[in-house]
């Protein structure tokens, strides 16, 4: 089965809810709606011709300021089975809630963790969403756009 | 009625059998581990965000610093990612030489963590031994590429430069003697009565949750499942080379250690069968946008000189797009996604790293085990915190 029949398949399966695809580098990623995800993913998960076994990864996006939408999700899900690769995006607005996949895939849980540190993107339904890689007390989103590479603190070197 | 107290300890970060600066919060009942919940970040760099300011070569350097026993092993994962990107076919030369160094270091890398795990377990001979061998791999590694950990040898498009004159001779003289090395630690190891005591039947991590957990790797074929990048989604040319893929039954720290084991024997078969096969020719893509000229043309060729100047200061423009390129490293499936706005320097670049992964399934494996055991599981999933935290 090729990428245009499975986006095909999608689209069949849950009208409305696949809003694009792109084929790039003969890498398939198909744009689903924010409310949609977790229906999408099960369905990805359980169901033939995908049987999509392993989340790979998930990765924030911010688009920057001032973009619409500014914020995305991408998720890099294989299929052990039929030794494949797909991605599955999500766009939304600061502040929209993203339901955690934890759920279907527990390699989720500490991704979806540094997504909501890195980049303040409303996760929820997951189960221990406190802070990974930063300290507790850290305040601000340090993978977004606005967020200066040096910090907000950094006041030069010392004697400039 | 007593009441059910459990007391809670905290492992780390200064403990030297976490390997790094882990955090393990253990609660205890008694010498049984309740839960555990692992701590990390002690070392986050912020290797992303830095990545967005980078253009595409700059950030080579970066990587070797992830997985720092694997340096050459990132430096191929991430210029592969963007050698997709760009949409460039790298020469066969340049491609065989990539997997003899990525086999290198992957035995490099194993052989740091069967010395520290055996060395956590408390048989401490092991560690001279793998060390000494290591040792040769890495005085190639180093005649190579002139680094010992951080080589930075890869470059978008093929490498640095063409590797020594008597870098075949150096390779077979290591490959002829190295199984018996590997032999040798078995006859320390394998059947030895206390390491089977402290490995078998310990940090069970069964075929359905190492991939719901996403765990890669030795770890995951330890699972018993036959999963590795390089045979399914062949790269560089490995579908030149002819290896096995080991895989245990039943997922304990023993099976993790075979696993290892005898992919130390397959690299060295890879190595082997590349050395045997080298095509001649080019090292590098013969594209003036991307690859850089050699140092000799710099030195002879003003064109040469700016074209140098130009792609050091400013960099290439690949196509707008995202792609995600992963690698089989020697802790597992090292990827990296990609985003390019089509300027030169990445718009989002999101590192898909293994020990993470194969972290964040650690309680799982040692939940209901003894406090003793936890060591031997952190050894048995081979983690490097300098990845982990990024």
């Amino acid at each position: 089965m090729d990428y245009h029949e499975m986006v095909d398949l999608l689209k069949e399966r849950f009208p409305g809810a696949i809003k694009g695809y792109k084929i790039f580098r003969e890498e398939l990623t198909v744009e689903v709606d924010r409310m949609s995800l977790i229906p999408v993913c099960t369905f990805l998960h359980d169901e033939e011709p995908f049987k999509m076994d392993v989340l790979t990864d998930i990765a924030g996006i911010d688009y920057g300021v001032g973009e619409s939408p500014r914020f995305g999700m991408v998720y890099q899900l294989t299929s052990t089975d039929h030794v494949f690769r797909m991605r599955v995006k999500i766009s939304f607005e600061e502040g929209d809630e993203v339901e955690s996949v934890t759920g279907i895939w527990k390699s989720a849980d500490w991704v979806e963790r540094e997504a909501w540190e890195m980049f303040g993107i409303n996760i929820v339904n997951h189960l221990d969403l406190r802070k990974l890689l930063l300290p507790e007390e850290f305040e601000g989103y340090p993978l977004r756009k606005d967020f200066p590479t040096k910090g907000y603190d950094f006041e030069g070197p010392v004697g400039t | 009625m007593a009441e059910t107290r459990y007391m809670t300890i905290n492992m780390g970060p200064q403990h030297p059998a976490t390997h790094g600066v882990l955090r393990l919060l253990l609660e205890l009942d008694g010498e049984y581990v309740v839960k555990a919940t692992p701590m990390i970040g002690y070392l986050h760099r912020g290797v992303e965000k830095l990545a967005e300011e980078q253009t595409y070569h700059r950030f080579i350097p970066f990587t070797d610093r992830l997985d720092y026993t694997a340096g050459m092993s990132n430096n191929l994962a991430y210029v592969m990612a963007v050698e997709k990107l760009l949409g460039i076919e790298v020469p066969k030369r340049a491609q065989y030489i990539r997997v003899a160094l990525a086999e290198f270091q992957r035995i490099a890398a194993h052989l740091i963590w069967l010395g520290t795990h055996a060395l956590d377990i408390g048989a401490m001979t092991v560690l001279f031994y793998t060390f000494r061998e290591r040792e040769k791999v890495l005085n190639i590694l180093e005649h190579v590429s002139g680094a010992r950990l951080t080589p930075s040898y890869m470059r978008i498009g093929g490498l640095a430069e063409d590797v020594p004159e008597n870098f075949e001779t150096l390779s077979m003289e290591f490959v002829e003697t190295f199984p018996e090395y590997i032999d040798g630690y078995e006859t320390l190891l394998t059947k030895n009565p206390i390491w089977l005591e402290r490995t078998k039947g310990v940090g069970i991590l069964s075929r359905e949750d190492a991939l719901n957990y996403g765990v890669t790797g030795p770890t995951l074929r330890g699972s018993g499942v036959k999963w590795d990048i390089r045979k399914q989604f062949p790269y560089s040319s490995y579908e030149d080379f002819e290896f096995e893929i080991p895989v245990g039954t039943t997922g304990d720290v023993y099976d993790r250690y075979l696993v290892r084991l005898e992919e130390m024997r397959q690299s060295n078969r890879i190595i082997k069968q590349v050395i045997t096969n080298m095509p001649s020719g080019e090292i590098i893509t013969d594209d003036p946008m991307i690859s850089l000229p050699s140092k000799e043309q710099v030195y002879n060729n003003i064109e040469a000189l700016i074209r140098h100047f130009k792609l050091e200061s400013s960099g290439f423009e690949p196509p707008e797009g995202e792609v995600f390129f992963s690698a089989e490293n020697p802790k597992g499936e090292l990827g990296f996604y990609v985003v390019s706005d089509g300027s030169a320097m990445p718009f989002r670049i999101k590192i898909r790293n293994p020990s993470y992964f194969n972290l964040a399934a650690l309680p799982k494996m040692i939940e209901g085990c003894l406090i003793a055991d936890v060591i031997s599981v952190i050894g048995s999933i081979d983690i490097v915190l300098g990845e982990i935290d990024k």
